[in-house]
């Protein structure tokens, strides 16, 4: 762990229970039950349309729960309240700000709380340098590849160091090669800052590869099933090649095929 | 350089065409001058009344200047608080489309009655007039926020200001730059339009008085002179602005990069 302040708060753990979302009367999530341990990987497949966005969007609390609870704990498992600064949001779109220099977008989040100039170019730098961005600092987002906009959007997540991040398919609209570089970099990234992740992703491949745990919605609404434990080897090419892998994947795809020949 | 000179070369040649043909129909027909005065007794009058229309010029360029930076100011701040306010822009907006509607030439003797004559008065009719394009096209790219990067800003909490002056000003920027390009125009048109009613006349005298009094003293030739030169003045006042617009988005905006 790393001999920093907020890297040693830890990640925040998240317990959800029994949520449901109703939009305009129809749910868009129903009876989703998680509980997401500190420092944890967990991945979310499931149908499109069903409701894993609308499940990550209510973690962060950009969406109010029809029923149910989300509560945050600590490394103890005690509760405790969050802010801001607590939770990353990483978006396929990347959603940079197209004005904006590369450094400055970055700085961002702290620029929003009132961080000085100084400070939160330096840590803007910081988090750059770390994602390997270095000498694009002054380069506008409409200049990057759509791989290098996504590496941006990820810094500027992570530059006030969350103990929770929330990742929306950020690598959906990437190609193959991009995109394997991209998770590997996360992984490392996951793992070096100690923050809980939650990912996203229409890729099983994927959502095993980078996960402790996946979690699968079957059916739509998506209803939670029992997360199912990933254990690899190792993660990295050979890990990808690995027999152990391609079981893991075909384990999550069954469970969530069991939904998809339920509902047909 | 070679590229532009390319595209000023086609409008360039025409202009000559049409001035020649002008001056040969006039030459041809042997039109009297309080008629149609050719292009190269226009130039003559313009030559030997230098002193009056540049000093017109320089009052109508002032009144179109000063009314067009009002109307920029006034037009930001008003849609933008139009754009951040749902009640407001109900109450008001309507109201504004509306009194928009209403000629200048009727309220120009309003003017001169709160202003008095002069270039109070012809300033505040370069900016009435160009006031709306600008209101409108702030609060239309202040409602074009695109919703993602407002869902951003939720996240990290930011303040009503913060949001304004770092995310809905600055998307709204290329909608205001072209409201800004329609209304230099419209500013050029008010304040020859408010000369009409509230010029001096004198040596003074703005280009719509020279207008005006030349019509009456059947000196075309001058009439022409000082069209061409109010033209002049929008065609600056043009310029300027889509340069200014340029500079604010050619680092990021579509429309300005693809010129690059």
């Amino acid at each position: 762990m790393r001999v920093d302040g907020r890297a040693l708060r830890g990640g925040l753990g998240v317990r959800v229970r029994d949520a449901r979302v109703q939009f305009q009367g129809t749910d868009a999530l129903a009876n989703a039950s998680v509980q997401i341990q500190s420092g944890e990987f967990l991945s979310i497949v499931g149908d499109s349309g069903g409701g894993k966005t609308t499940l990550l969007r209510a973690i962060g609390g950009l969406l109010a729960l029809t029923s149910g609870s989300i509560d945050f704990t600590d490394v103890a498992g005690a509760s405790v309240q969050v802010g801001p600064r607590d939770i990353g949001f990483c978006f396929q779109e990347g959603r940079l700000l197209p004005w904006r220099t590369v450094a400055a977008n970055v700085a961002l989040p702290l620029e929003l709380e009132g961080v000085g100039t100084g400070e939160r170019l330096d840590a803007a730098q910081a988090m750059l340098e770390r994602m390997r961005l270095v000498g694009v600092e002054r380069k506008m987002p409409s200049q990057l590849s759509g791989g290098m906009r996504m590496r941006v959007a990820m810094a500027r997540a992570l530059v006030t160091r969350p103990r929770l991040l929330l990742l929306d398919e950020p690598f959906g609209a990437l190609d193959e090669f991009t995109r394997v570089a991209l998770d590997e970099e996360l992984l490392t990234l996951a793992r070096e800052s100690g923050a809980t992740c939650v990912l996203v992703t229409h890729s099983i491949q994927e959502a095993v590869l980078l996960a402790d745990r996946v979690l699968v919605l079957r059916g739509r609404p998506g209803v939670s099933q029992a997360p199912i434990p990933v254990s690899l080897p190792s993660r990295d090419e050979d890990g990808r090649m690995s027999l152990e892998f391609a079981s893991q994947c075909a384990m999550v795809q069954r469970e969530l095929r069991a939904g998809s020949e339920r509902a047909a | 350089m070679k590229r532009s000179l390319l595209v000023a070369m086609p409008p360039l040649l025409v202009l000559v065409i049409v001035l020649l043909l002008w001056e040969g129909v006039v030459a041809a027909w042997k039109l009297p001058a309080y008629l149609l005065p050719s292009p190269s007794a226009v130039a003559r009058a313009c030559w030997e009344e230098r002193a009056r229309l540049g000093a017109g010029t320089l009052q109508t360029l002032m009144a179109s200047v000063g009314g067009f930076g009002l109307a920029a100011l006034i037009g930001v701040v008003a849609g933008s608080a139009l754009g951040s306010s749902r009640v407001l822009q109900r109450g008001f907006y309507p109201l504004a489309l509306l009194f928009q509607m209403v000629p200048l030439v009727a309220i120009a003797p309003l003017l001169v009655i709160w202003l008095g004559y002069g270039l109070r008065s012809t300033l505040a009719a370069a900016a009435i007039v160009a006031v709306f394009p600008v209101l409108a096209s702030t609060l239309d790219g202040m409602r074009g926020t695109d919703a993602g990067l407002r869902e951003i800003f939720g996240i990290y909490r930011a303040g009503r200001w913060a949001r304004w002056w770092k995310l809905e000003l600055p998307s709204a920027v290329p909608s205001i730059v072209t409201g800004c390009r329609v209304a230099a125009g419209l500013a050029v048109i008010g304040a020859v339009v408010g000369e009409f009613v509230s010029g001096y006349a004198g040596d003074q005298a703005p280009l719509g008085i020279v207008i005006t009094a030349s019509m009456r003293e059947a000196r075309t030739d001058l009439v022409f002179a000082a069209v061409a030169l109010s033209a002049c003045v929008g065609f600056l006042l043009f310029g300027i602005v889509s340069g200014l617009g340029w500079l604010l988005l050619r680092r990021w905006h579509a429309s300005a990069v693809q010129e690059n």
